[in-house]
């Protein structure tokens, strides 16, 4: 019996001094690690082709609203935004079919510095 | 008053009469089966460990062993059962309808039953082996403990703030911190109220080492990527022997049965349980160090001893917790090194501990396990060489016997160890042993050692890996305008260091280096001609200590030896076994002798602890890597900078992420390419064993067809690293070379990955395929 009352002081001492640990971690700000936006095509590969519209993917870092820009050839192809959740994967499809064979498609999105790339065929 | 004394007097009583084992017992249970908070996790684990520990000592003769031998023996059979508890399992359970023996409940129940049969044992045998291992312990003791574990947790902190870019402060606190630990250790008065010596050096030890280990975000070092991908299959499979894999790695329990177990019963992430854990056992083989050395030595001398040998030797503190496998590895090293030369166990259980500890440093880690049993084969040699009485020798023929048989099976059988070992084998052939490479006087070429990570030019490289595009990547397609990319040096920032300080340390550091290798080799040879003149019983840790001097100077010296296997590795094997033969120099009756004599004055004995103090402060200042701040022109150390070279180094938790999707869209067929730092990120999802994966982005053997990885250092510094084990450079990452003509697969504010050169553009020279 002493033997169970002093395994429960025990744990209870270990679940406080857990708990301790947890709140001075985040106190601290060092709980977690902070998430980082990204993104990549869904299929990737040298190039892409006019006949079918390709998917890009989106991972924003926070719940605000990301945008994003695609470029044929250096001009302006498209434009949309995404809202998601942090951390959560966004699929974007974007049609090639007007696209210029033999040029590079650019995505541009916010927050990333460069932007995806793809050649065109 | 009254009231309060009654009641501590009846909870003492009450602690008094229970039965501390049926209380780990419970404790370990209850924790395991709600893993809630991180000290529940650790209850869960230690407990059984002390648990299982305690009930294999039962059957030992420990009457006479020290407080510090009975816990570390505890300590260290009780590892070794749990990983022949979960081996057993892993291997059996699969053939009898349990799939994944090594995953949560299979393991939970397991052990739950295991811990059950215990607590019947117990309570009908009336035993209490807990308390047995414990006997002598004080409340104090306990005290200090609490205490002292507050600077590992800080530096765990100060490197979480570090690497959120918020101070230094508090790093460099924790590392001053641990320098005054070490200190306290040497100087401290032998009063009641101070603390333990050992734990002081102990909490000196997991501050420094647990500074390096999260540095980055992620896991910092070379081998510990690969080891956390052989963590992930055994995880994911639950079982061992692991299936479709080979690799010796495979076939080590420390990376396979060990994470995964830990994993499965505490709930820890595999990352904590490879970057906290093993450092705990490095503080575990330090302590069965000192309970060897306290066997003959005065507190404050053993102290010196391991804050020198041990805390204060940088491969002990910096590289090793990288190295997980080694870790586990050295604490059986220790208990083997224990058995064989204290003089405080009884002979059969100083003969069954150093079988034990031959068994677990063969399941451990099988090339610390080879030269275990190299140095075990010339231990007992020499013991019946001086004729050893037979009621006392510990490595005996039969004892030898098992601990070879054992590591050369494992190693044969299990570990599959022989295309390692025909690698190390194939490259002296090849190369000879090149002893003592390098140029300029052979004094210097000493100091230098093989030196295996020399910092060369980058046309250095360039050259290097010109032949290497006419030989090995002979394959590879590549554009013709890749010749005309140079590589350009990019030297990281060093310390500025301080003027007459640095030197000075840098000078005292080398030569408390040099002075204990000198130590150790002269303490070595002495010991031998000792055991066969006078005292034959210190002949088993004379062969061992031998046979390290051999190893250790020939991974030192030999270019071929020391890139295969790296010098600072076997260098700290060989001082856990140079730590304890120094000892028992010291305490030899000659030795002994004139050194009472000449510390006869309590004056000459002060200058001895303030020589001994000074010199463990600067080993301390070294191992920690704060000597580098105070040095000149030395890299600045990761652990208390964010510039420099060793945090060009550091992986990021994005990194990672951005790995793991080269992982899951890359085809095992395509080739990937990243420099020797990015593809540290992507060894943690096997590409270490992938045939189509190169450690390199000189553009001169990028092929077109290859995906190319860029971590951090290569996308925001603009760095890379490229050459080999023994040369290497860093230069400007090619990132606009790369961005002309491939696309980009994968972009975030730190990674990117590039993709194949489109057909169009690829005009390049070479044969086809890999």
């Amino acid at each position: 019996m002493v033997s169970v009352v002093l395994s429960a002081a025990l744990l209870v001492v270990s679940l406080a001094a857990g708990a301790l640990v947890h709140w001075v971690q985040s106190e601290a700000g060092t709980s977690t690690t902070p998430l980082q936006e990204s993104a990549y095509f869904l299929t990737p590969g040298a190039s892409v082709t006019i006949l079918a519209p390709i998917q890009f993917v989106i991972v924003p870092s926070s719940d605000q609203p990301v945008t994003w820009t695609a470029y044929d050839d250096g001009k302006t192809y498209q434009r949309g935004a995404v809202h998601g959740t942090a951390g959560a994967e966004i699929v974007v499809g974007l049609p090639t079919f007007t696209m210029k064979p033999g040029s590079w498609l650019t995505i541009g999105i916010s927050g990333i510095h460069d932007p995806l790339k793809a050649w065109i065929v | 008053m009254t009231s309060a004394g009654t009641v501590t007097t009846s909870a003492r009583r009450a602690a008094g009469r229970a039965n501390a084992s049926i209380v780990v017992a419970f404790v370990a249970a209850v924790a395991m089966l709600v893993p809630v908070g991180p000290l529940a996790q650790f209850a869960s684990i230690a407990g059984l460990l002390v648990l299982v520990g305690a009930v294999a000592c039962a059957r030992l003769d420990l009457a006479s062993a020290s407080l510090a031998q009975r816990v570390a023996i505890c300590l260290g059979l009780g590892f070794l059962a749990f990983l022949v508890v979960g081996a057993l399992l892993g291997a059996v359970l699969p053939h009898v309808g349990v799939a994944r023996p090594l995953s949560r409940w299979p393991l939970v129940v397991e052990w739950c039953v295991i811990d059950a049969a215990i607590v019947v044992w117990l309570a009908r045998s009336g035993r209490d082996p807990v308390r047995s291992i414990l006997r002598g312990i004080r409340p104090r003791d306990a005290a200090w403990v609490g205490v002292l574990a507050v600077p590992p947790l800080l530096a765990l902190v100060g490197v979480e703030l570090l690497n959120a870019n918020r101070g230094v402060g508090l790093a460099d606190v924790v590392g001053v911190l641990a320098v005054v630990m070490a200190l306290a250790a040497v100087a401290l008065p032998t009063r009641p109220w101070c603390p333990p010596r050992i734990l002081l050096l102990g909490s000196a030890l997991v501050s420094g080492a647990w500074q390096g280990t999260f540095r980055g975000g992620w896991l910092a070092g070379f081998d510990i990527q690969h080891e956390f991908y052989i963590g992930t299959l055994a995880v994911n499979q639950g079982r061992f022997p692991l299936q479709h894999y080979v690799d010796p790695y495979g076939g080590m329990l420390s990376l396979t049965v060990w994470p995964a177990s830990l994993h499965s019963l505490s709930e820890i992430t595999l990352r904590t349980a490879f970057g906290l854990v093993p450092s705990i056992f490095l503080a575990l083989a330090l302590l069965a160090t000192w309970g060897t050395l306290r066997d003959r030595l005065q507190p404050r001398l053993a102290a010196a001893l391991c804050g020198l040998f041990v805390v204060g030797a940088s491969p002990y503190v910096q590289q090793l917790p990288q190295i997980t496998r080694q870790c586990y590895a050295l604490t059986f090293l220790s208990l083997l090194v224990l058995a064989i030369s204290s003089t405080r166990l009884a002979p059969s259980t100083a003969r069954a501990l150093a079988v034990a500890s031959g068994v677990g440093l063969a399941f451990t880690h099988y090339s610390s396990a080879y030269l275990a049993a190299g140095a075990v084969v010339v231990g007992c040699a020499l013991t019946y060489l001086a004729k050893a009485p037979a009621a006392s020798r510990v490595l005996t023929l039969r004892v030898s016997v098992v601990i070879v048989a054992v590591v050369a099976l494992w190693g044969g059988i299990v570990a599959r160890t022989g295309s390692s070992i025909s690698q190390i084998t194939s490259a002296i052939r090849n190369d000879g042993l090149q002893l003592l490479p390098g140029t300029g006087s052979v004094v210097s070429r000493w100091l230098s050692g093989a030196g295996v990570s020399q910092l060369v030019n980058a046309s250095v490289i360039r050259n290097a890996d010109a032949v290497l595009r006419r030989t090995r990547y002979h394959w590879m397609q590549v554009v013709p305008q890749a010749g005309h990319v140079p590589l350009v040096n990019s030297p990281a920032p060093v310390s500025h260091g301080v003027s007459v300080l640095g030197p000075l340390l840098l000078a005292a550091g080398d030569t408390v280096s040099q002075l204990l290798l000198l130590a150790a080799v002269v303490s070595a040879l002495w010991l031998v001609w000792h055991s066969l003149r006078r005292d034959p019983a210190a002949s088993g840790v004379a062969g061992i200590a031998l046979f390290f001097v051999g190893v250790a100077g020939l991974s030192r010296f030999s270019q071929t030896v020391g890139v295969e296997f790296g010098p600072s590795r076997v260098e700290i094997l060989a001082y856990l076994v140079f730590v304890v033969a120094t000892g028992v120099v010291l305490s030899a009756e000659p030795i002994a002798g004139r050194t009472s004599r000449q510390l006869r004055t309590v004056p000459r004995q002060q200058l001895a602890i303030a020589v001994g103090a000074v010199l463990v402060v600067v080993a301390v200042l070294t191992s920690t890597g704060l000597a580098a701040l105070i040095e000149r022109h030395q890299q600045l150390p990761a652990a208390y900078s964010s510039t420099g070279e060793q945090a060009q180094r550091l992986i990021t938790p994005a990194d990672v992420a951005a790995a793991k999707w080269v992982a899951i869209h890359g085809s095992i067929r395509l080739v990937v390419q990243a420099d020797r730092i990015g593809a540290l990120a992507l060894d943690d999802f096997g590409f270490n064993d992938r045939n189509g994966f190169f450690a390199t982005v000189d553009p001169i053997i990028v092929n077109n067809g290859s995906w190319i990885f860029a971590y951090r250092a290569n996308v925001v510094l603009g760095t890379a690293r490229g050459g080999n084990n023994a040369k290497t450079a860093v230069f400007k990452f090619p990132a606009t070379y790369f961005a002309s003509d491939r696309p980009l697969l994968y972009t975030s504010a730190t990674d990117r990955v590039y993709g194949p050169i489109p057909t169009v553009f690829a005009r390049g020279t070479g044969h086809q395929g890999p």
